[in-house]
């Protein structure tokens, strides 16, 4: 079939293959400097990954084989290390310098020569600034540092690697205080490096949310002393749940200059797990002296309080005296007042009536009848009784008129008929 | 008395001082005041350096649980 298109003019593929190499030789692709991503990065002896570029709706326009052989290798990484303490990995943008290479088995490949550290510094930072500032334009950057530490935080949600030495050195350092502080730990484990490091530090917070009331607070701890993968913790998502958690959060995770994003968000961001440790024992060992110095001013207080109301009796005894004789003067002077005001009222009383009796002896005086006598009337009997009415005597009777000196004795001629 | 928090503990031990420090602080309330400020200066004691077995047997069960 198709037999004629055998007889088109055609060259093999190892032909077309060296005419590819002749271009990218003539094209002189050497030792340029090219920004990137790194994706499916592998670290053998050679370093070998793949470059990409992404527009604005993360779709990838550009890729190329990339490699750094071993020998360049190892100086770059230990360069890129130093200078920006994380290994290269996927996801990281780069600025590289290199040389388009064309193999006739491989194909087209970038070899890497050199890297400009201080870009892919400026991207990181970039990246964490830019979730800074999401944070605050959420309004909950701050959120998770309102939170108050206890005064004795002594129950602790660790969110660490079992395995990691610096959570470890936290147990340890717990429970070797000097003060004897009784400590209370429980380990709710994730990754501290890699991908995984922000979910799986994610669901350790979602565990230790259903347990608040067990926990004073939690303790975000990276193990080791290497400094490098910090950048795995500079996530929006885990900075969110960190920001939003009802528990204050202390973060070890062994920053040195570089400060990342959770150190803005964590309620108490410290150093190394030890200082994680440090900070707790300190507050407690407060809390302990504290103590101490409230039981002196306890029974401080209760002594001045005593010797206080020992001083007022003492006080009290001369003014009660004092009272005393005021009071029984008084009431003495008021006995006095009463008694004169008695024999007053009595006084007057008697005088009342001293008069009254002496009208009384007047009247009696003007109405007796020796008084009524001698103002000129006179008093007739007849046989010793007083006369008061003509018709019991009748003429020839003798009557007997008193004066008020003397008697008449009279014989009665004639009497007035009463009508 | 019992289920005190800690920071209820020492936010009366506090209260309790002030009072014990006050002019109002009568002799009839200072025995009191005292014998309950001890008792919640113990508390607070005991929860900063003793064992609490309970928290110790829920906190060893919350693995299990998750």
């Amino acid at each position: 079939m198709n037999f004629q298109q055998s007889l088109l003019p055609s060259i093999t593929l190892s032909e077309l293959n060296l005419k590819v190499k002749k271009a990218v030789v003539e094209a002189d692709l050497a030792y340029l400097w090219v920004t990137a991503e790194i994706s499916d990065f592998s670290d053998r002896r050679h370093c070998y990954m793949t470059l990409i570029e992404k527009d604005e709706s993360c779709n990838t326009i550009a890729s190329m084989r990339a490699n750094i052989w071993a020998n360049v290798a190892i100086k770059l990484k230990s360069k890129f290390l130093k200078a920006t303490g994380k290994n290269l990995e996927d996801g990281m943008k780069v600025m590289i310098c290199g040389s388009v290479t064309f193999h006739e088995v491989y194909g087209i490949s970038f070899n890497i020569t050199d890297i400009e550290p201080s870009y892919t510094l400026g991207d990181m930072e970039r990246q964490k600034q830019e979730i800074i500032q999401r944070l605050k334009a959420e309004g909950i950057i701050d959120r998770n540092k309102e939170i108050p530490l206890p005064p004795n935080p002594q129950r602790i949600a660790v969110i660490s690697s079992a395995t990691a030495d610096g959570y470890k050195d936290f147990v340890n350092q717990l429970d070797e205080n000097r003060s004897h502080i009784k400590f209370y730990t429980h380990l709710f484990p994730a990754a501290m490096q890699g991908v995984d490091t922000a979910r799986t530090i994610i669901a350790a917070l979602n565990t230790i949310s259903r347990h608040t009331d067990l926990f004073d607070c939690v303790a975000i701890l990276r193990g080791g002393g290497s400094q490098t993968d910090l950048n795995w913790f500079d996530n929006y998502e885990l900075a969110r749940n960190v920001a939003l958690f009802p528990l204050p959060v202390i973060t070890g995770i062994g920053h040195q200059a570089d400060v990342g994003v959770l150190d803005y968000v964590a309620a108490c961001p410290v150093k190394t797990p030890t200082a994680v440790a440090d900070l707790l024992i300190e507050r407690c060992v407060e809390q302990l002296n504290n103590l101490n110095e409230m039981a002196d001013e306890i029974v401080n207080s209760a002594h001045n309080r005593m010797y206080r109301a020992k001083l007022h009796l003492g006080n009290l005894l001369p003014a009660m005296q004092h009272a005393l004789m005021s009071r029984l003067s008084n009431e003495r002077n008021k006995l006095d007042r009463t008694s004169l005001q008695i024999s007053n009222i009595a006084n007057s009383l008697i005088a009342r009536e001293s008069s009254r009796l002496d009208n009384l002896a007047d009247k009696q005086r003007l109405l007796s009848p020796q008084s009524v006598l001698s103002r000129g009337y006179s008093l007739t009997l007849i046989n010793g009784r007083v006369i008061t009415d003509t018709r019991k005597i009748k003429p020839g009777d003798t009557i007997t008129t008193r004066l008020k000196e003397g008697t008449l004795i009279s014989t009665v001629e004639q009497t007035d008929d009463h009508k | 008395m019992k289920d005190l928090t800690y920071t209820e503990a020492i936010t009366e031990l506090d209260e309790i001082i002030e009072k014990m420090q006050s002019e109002e602080c009568s002799i009839d309330n200072l025995n009191e005041l005292t014998e309950r400020s001890l008792k919640l200066l113990k508390i607070c004691r005991t929860k900063l350096t003793a064992t609490d077995e309970k928290l110790q047997e829920i906190l060893k069960t919350l693995d299990a649980n998750d």
